[in-house]
């Protein structure tokens, strides 16, 4: 699963915080082993805030940092474990893996363990998952979860139950059998991997449904479970015993956890702290243990032991709304891309159905490059003329980052327990030009005049749509809009619309329906590591995307390679063949121009001297990425 | 009325004195309404000085941005002039704008590298301490040198996050603060004035509804009528002046209809009203004249309000969009790094204080000399 | 009286639904649904607008709005930024956390106001008068953010003192943490409070009974704190209730600088995810609080002056 988030710097600067900390006891161990009354061990980082702790309603992409609190306090049935060499699925609130019951691979069956509880003692059974899960389907209640739940396998009537179809409970595919047995059936065949990872996602944990239903509102539509420290029930490795908002949450160890004795830290005290600046005050002051700092606070101290500077996952690119794109509405991944021409006899430019071997294949959207009211951000030369134009290497020095004129990050991996990078491969070296030679402003201007030319204007103004709640965003547009200035000698007029995120994207999203939705934008698409295929990085590129919201980029490569690879298993198994599909991919989108990358992101940290922790070493930071639960662990 | 009196100067002669008065005329001209005012402004020393104080930072707003080559969104970022100290040529014995900075936790072992610390940069360490085993300290470097700018390099307030001139910057916020405030009370002058003046004149029904209506806008917070006009049409300088007008408006109508209704009984308009004079001549000719020491004291007194609530929304998010700067804009920007480079904060904040401080005194100058306590 | 207190509250509910249908409109036609999200299908955003009525006709909201609100006295459900905590709930943790530090602000101001204000009224022409009348201009000019600033670069990252409020303190705590913010805004409060009274005082002087005071063989002092001080005192009301809505703009400010977790803080947020009915709720506050300082003021005035209640309040009292 991809996640497009924003904010994915914060998250995974949390996660290295506090992977971080779980060196603590190593460092204190070695050194203070001797003192039978040890201090208790808890870390004190800077945080984001937090808006829920329900499962069933945190799980948006804005809020990384939410995820992550969850993933803390919640546990389903297995969760993926491992260290580099070793990955695999442990069962946490499941006695075992799942049992096959049928002949397809419909029918699954899972035993709870027996001293499942959460951390106040209530047991966790067959039945209260069962009602948990119902909670998560509830029709009136439409939880974000519900909506996931479906990710990996479909159970049986689960999306006609939550989408108020005319189904009841009893026909949903999960049910309680004796012995604390859940049992799971699902429309089509699916592996126990498939049903492993659909309940080890934060969607899928139990809640206490007396708790939750205490917390209902009259009509049955909203609960308030979650909302204050006390109004929810743990089972993870860690309980919330303080939560006052936008401050402060207190995390404490919790001794009902079933693998408890693993978890070295007893406990952790997350403190929002907005300022940056406040945040290295109250580092410095000893009141914050590790803080996550920018680019710019990140100058001052860059010299410091104490500093620390890690890869995200993430580059930031400008996106051009050229129009070539497509949007496929059924997001039916099991079919051949077909390019679709608009027609203009076509009097609601209607979505285009075509039948194949007896299945609907590719549904699609076209959109009519006439309407275009800048038809020139189609324009090859155009694309050229932005793309050596932007001074990389500045603006990833301002940024703090490294300039990027590619499009898979450096933090991509060929292969789960691989410590070759991607972009250290043959294959991906072999098209990505020099980062100097990507910045030619002469040689901008030349195409930029060409496109001009052809297009017949004399001068151009173009609206960059960017999120004004995001700081690094709005540096980075003014950057742009100034170099354009400069470069084309004020023939690009760049403005700047600055709106909140969430507005932006519905403003974004709109492309599969208006031409000129938005001219041009700036985005980042991030990933979890978990999915360490180069190949599917580009994905998000590709018309089945299923949440492509603004992603407006056609690339016939890429549509062609990503569903061959949803047809070939070959593609996950044989990394050869994957690193080589996904270069191919990103020369082909790079020589087209779909996006202009600028820099890829990277993470600023102060940290304390007992919070140590190896940086260089590439897989343990893959490692964290991942999960730091385990790195709590002896 | 104008014909009579000439009638009647010709008809009456000095007895005792057959030649006009040898000096002429008295010498002057009569002291008007205004010129009184003018004159009582004069001798209050603060009204004098607030004038002065802002005739300066007008005239620094029009032309100090072009004092020197930076543009407010020309980006020294290639060279790497960011977050500069300031620094003033002859005036570097001043702490303040020296170019000196101090840069935090830096290894002592590094300070001899010249690649890293250029020469002579390295002014003296403080703060020594040791960092995971390594000794660290603060180092007040010359930051000019540090960053490798010659002598002719000289950013007066310094630079910020994106390397822009802050000297310029802050003198075209100034501009722009300025222009937002000036039309937006313009605005609720021309709004209020005539809600008022029609309020005060037609009374009645008419009085009562718009009074009504006045009543409600005024029960809306600023914050809440400023944050709701921003939602509808988005931020930037033109919804910013409306929004900032929006409300202001009330008190002035409220002032011109107490004028008005003070006025409209004296013998002087029920004269002009007889002679047949338009209601629209009446108001415009007649009454408001009268009523103009109160409305010019209202406005002057309400610039301030309005670059507050201007810097304010700015601070809040809600200001006009980059790269042009507004005071409030600057300072918004600024605190987040108040603690590593103060400097970025001191002048906007210094230029809107003393702005605002002119304002308050001009507009007590101008209320004891307009003496308009009464309304 | 009563009766027209009464009259006053009719008036007041009657603003209240102006401005909330004039809200309800403006947040309705804001462009941008809470619900989008890259996360979610789209098919569940549509199922998220359809379970809070956001799929019907702007009318029809606005008639479910008000049958709500009447009917179940329901405000609606945070959508985001505390996702179905009802809205009062939502603010219920804040507004005390700024009524503390507005209300603070204005204590604090008030004896040091009376204070300065004597004081320049004693002095009056002299040198102590002066000064004050200088930081009585420069207290009521410069901007409460501007204070915030320097109090937080000076006392704050240099002097030791909290930086920010620190909420998830003991009671001694916070209240240690609230100094600067309080110190903030209480700057302007004290030269208003110390202006009006130099002038109350100043006319005060100038009566009979002063100079009876004076036959009387008071001293200077003596007849200003016990006879000038007096009469001054009771028209202080209509200064004081005011300053309430002027401290509480600058406090929304003061409040982001100081990271104090109160009102102010959340309406941006409110306002930037789309958190429709928080945003009404936040802005409900703001012009209530406003309104009822208005009520106050009348009242205030109706009992200082009995003439006012009979004729209907005259404009431009603001």
């Amino acid at each position: 699963m991809r996640k497009r988030i924003y904010s994915v710097l914060l998250a995974a600067a949390m996660i290295i915080l506090l992977a971080a900390c779980g060196k603590k006891p190593a460092v204190t161990s070695t050194e203070t082993s001797e003192e039978p009354k040890a201090e208790p061990k808890i870390i004190r980082v800077s945080s984001e805030n937090c808006r829920t702790f329900d499962p069933y309603e945190a799980n948006s992409s804005e809020d990384a940092f939410n995820t992550w609190c969850q993933a803390r306090l919640y546990r389903s049935w297995t969760k993926i474990e491992g260290t580099t060499d070793t990955r695999y699925m442990r069962p946490e609130l499941a006695a075992a893996e799942p049992e096959q019951k049928d002949a397809d691979g419909c029918v699954w069956q899972i035993r709870l363990r027996d001293n499942a509880c959460f951390s106040d003692g209530t047991p966790i059974t067959a039945a209260s998952f069962e009602a948990s899960m119902k909670i998560c389907l509830d029709p009136k209640m439409k939880h974000r979860s519900g909506d996931n739940m479906n990710l990996y396998i479909s159970i049986k009537n689960a999306r006609t139950y939550y989408t108020g179809g005319d189904v009841k409970w009893e026909d949903v595919g999960i049910r309680t059998l004796e012995g604390n047995i859940l049992e799971i059936t699902t429309e089509a065949p699916v592996t126990a991997d498939l049903v492993m990872k659909a309940f080890g996602e934060y969607g899928t944990v139990p809640v206490d449904p007396e708790l939750y239903a205490s917390c209902m509102s009259a009509d049955g539509a909203s609960s308030t479970y979650g909302s204050a420290a006390d109004k929810a029930k743990y089972c993870g490795p860690f309980t919330v015993t303080k939560w006052v908002k936008e401050s402060r949450i207190v995390m404490e160890k919790n001794p009902n956890y079933v693998f408890a004795d693993e978890i070295l830290l007893d406990g952790a005290e997350l403190v929002y702290v907005q300022n940056v600046q406040t945040r290295v005050e109250m580092f410095e002051r000893g009141e914050l243990d590790a803080v996550m700092i920018t680019a710019q606070v990140g100058e001052q101290y860059m010299d410091s032991p104490d500093y620390f500077s890690t890869p995200s996952r993430y580059i930031l690119m400008i996106e051009i709304n050229d129009n070539t794109a497509h949007y496929n509405a059924a997001s039916d991944k099991k079919s051949e891309p077909v390019r679709v021409e608009h027609r203009p006899d076509d009097p609601n430019n209607a979505d285009v159905f075509t039948e194949k071997d007896g299945k609907k294949t590719y549904t699609a959207k076209a959109l009519d490059a006439s309407k275009m009211t800048k038809p020139i951000l189609a324009n090859m030369d155009f694309k050229n003329a932005l793309w050596y134009a932007v001074d990389r290497v500045t603006l990833a020095r301002r940024e703090g980052g490294e300039p990027a004129n590619f499009i898979v990050p450096y933090t991509s991996y060929c292969g789960e327990y691989s410590p070759v990078r991607f972009r250290d491969t043959d294959e991906a070296k072999a098209y990505v030009e020099d980062i100097e030679k990507s910045f030619d402003p002469a040689l901008a201007k030349q195409y930029f005049d060409k496109a001009m030319a052809e297009e017949g204007l004399d001068k151009l103004e173009l609206t960059l749509t960017i999120s004004s709640d995001n700081d690094e965003m709005r540096i980075c547009a003014q950057f742009l809009q100034e170099e354009f200035d400069r470069i084309f000698e004020g023939r690009l007029v760049l403005k700047i619309e600055e709106i909140p995120s969430a507005n932006r994207l519905s403003k974004m999203k709109a492309w599969r329906t208006d031409e000129n939705a938005f001219e041009l934008g700036l985005s980042n698409w991030s990933r979890l590591v978990t999915d360490a295929s180069p190949m599917n990085q580009f994905d998000v590129f590709s018309s089945s995307y299923w949440s492509k919201c603004n992603a407006a980029y056609h690339c016939e490569t890429v549509e062609k390679t990503i569903w061959l690879q949803e047809s070939d298993a070959s593609y996950k198994t044989d990394m050869a063949k994957n690193v080589a599909a996904a270069a191919a991919m990103e020369k082909a989108a790079l020589e087209e121009r779909i996006v202009i990358p600028l820099f890829e992101r990277t993470t600023q940290s102060l940290l304390h001297e007992w919070v140590t922790y190896d940086f260089n070493d590439p897989a343990n930071v893959r490692y964290w990425l991942c999960d730091i639960d385990t790195e709590l662990r002896k | 009325m104008t014909e009579q009196k000439k009638t009647k100067k010709n008809l009456f002669v000095f007895a005792n004195r057959p030649e006009p008065a040898a000096g002429g005329p008295l010498p002057g001209k009569a002291a008007s309404y205004a010129g009184d005012a003018l004159r009582q402004l004069r001798k209050d020393a603060a009204a004098v000085a607030a004038v002065a104080i802002l005739a300066v930072l007008v005239l620094m707003a029009v032309f100090a941005p072009d004092f020197n080559e930076y543009s407010y969104r020309r980006q020294l970022l290639a060279e790497d002039y960011v977050n500069m100290p300031p620094r003033i040529r002859g005036l570097t014995w001043i702490p303040l704008f020296n170019g000196h900075a101090t840069l935090k936790e830096r290894q002592l072992s590094s300070l001899s590298d010249t690649a890293k610390y250029p020469e002579g940069c390295v002014i003296r360490t403080f703060n020594e301490r040791t960092v995971r085993g390594i000794p660290v300290a603060d180092v007040e470097v010359d930051y000019y040198l540090y960053k490798g700018a010659g002598e002719d390099v000289n950013f007066w307030f310094g630079t910020d996050a994106l390397g822009r001139d802050i000297w310029t910057r802050t003198w075209r916020g100034t501009r722009v603060s300025l222009l937002i405030a000036f039309a937006a009370v313009l605005l609720d002058l021309m709004i209020g004035t005539v809600w008022g003046a029609v309020c005060g004149w037609y009374g009645g029904k008419t009085d009562l509804i718009l009074m009504r209506i006045c009543e409600v806008v005024r029960a809306i917070p600023n914050v809440v009528i400023c944050t709701l006009m921003i939602m509808l049409m988005g931020s930037g300088v033109g919804t910013m002046i409306l929004a900032l007008a929006c409300r202001n408006w009330v008190g002035t109508a409220q002032l011109v209809r107490a004028q008005f209704l003070r006025f409209k009984g004296r013998e002087y308009v029920l004269a002009a009203q007889t002679m047949g004079a338009s209601d629209v001549r009446i108001m415009s000719r007649h009454i408001l004249p009268n009523a103009a020491g109160p409305i010019i004291n209202r406005a002057v007194m309400a610039v301030p309000g309005v670059i507050f609530t201007e810097a304010f929304l700015s601070y809040i998010g809600l200001g006009i969009a980059a790269p042009e700067p507004s005071l409030g804009n600057l300072l918004a920007e600024a605190q987040g790094v108040l603690g590593l480079y103060p400097t970025q904060t001191l002048f906007p904040a210094l230029i809107i204080s003393l702005m605002m401080i002119a304002f308050h005194l001009l507009s007590n100058g101008l209320r004891d000399a307009l003496d308009t306590k009464t309304y | 009286m009563s009766r027209y207190v009464l009259k006053r509250l009719g008036l007041m509910v009657l603003t209240l639904f102006v401005i909330m249908t004039l809200c309800f409109f403006v947040i309705r036609l804001m462009p941008g649904s809470p619900f989008d999200d890259p996360e979610s299908s789209p098919e569940l955003e549509a199922l998220l607008e359809e379970k809070h009525h956001l799929n019907e006709s702007i009318p029809v909201q606005y008639y479910y709005f008000w049958r709500d609100i009447i009917a179940d006295g329901y405000w609606g459900v945070s959508l985001k930024i505390e996702p179905n905590v009802p809205v009062w709930k939502v603010l219920a943790g804040r507004i005390p956390v700024t009524l503390v530090l507005n209300l603070l602000s204005i204590a604090a101001a008030i004896p040091f106001g009376i204070l300065a204000g004597a004081l320049s009224a004693r002095t009056a022409g002299k040198i102590p008068d002066r000064l004050i009348g200088i930081l009585t201009v420069v207290c009521i000019s410069v901007p409460s953010f501007v204070f915030a600033s320097a109090l937080q670069y000076g006392l704050g990252y240099r002097g030791g003192l909290d930086i920010i409020y620190n909420s998830a303190g003991t009671a001694a705590e916070r209240l240690r943490s609230l100094i600067l913010p309080v110190l903030a805004l209480s700057f302007w409060p004290i030269a208003t409070i110390c202006r009006y009274l130099r002038g109350e005082l100043l006319e005060n002087l100038n009566t009979d009974y002063m100079l009876l005071a004076k036959a009387k063989g008071l001293t200077p002092s003596q007849s200003l704190t016990r006879h000038a001080m007096r009469n001054s005192m009771v028209p202080l009301v209509n200064v004081i209730v005011p300053l309430i809505t002027g401290v509480l703009g600058g406090s929304l400010v003061v409040e982001k600088i100081f990271a104090v977790p109160g009102v102010g803080g959340i309406m941006t947020q409110a306002i930037s995810s789309r958190d429709l009915w928080l945003v009404m709720a936040v802005l409900v506050f703001y012009s209530v609080i406003n309104l009822v300082t208005v009520l106050l003021m009348d009242i205030a005035y109706g009992l200082i002056d009995p003439r006012i209640r009979l004729a209907g309040r005259k404009g431009g009292a603001a």
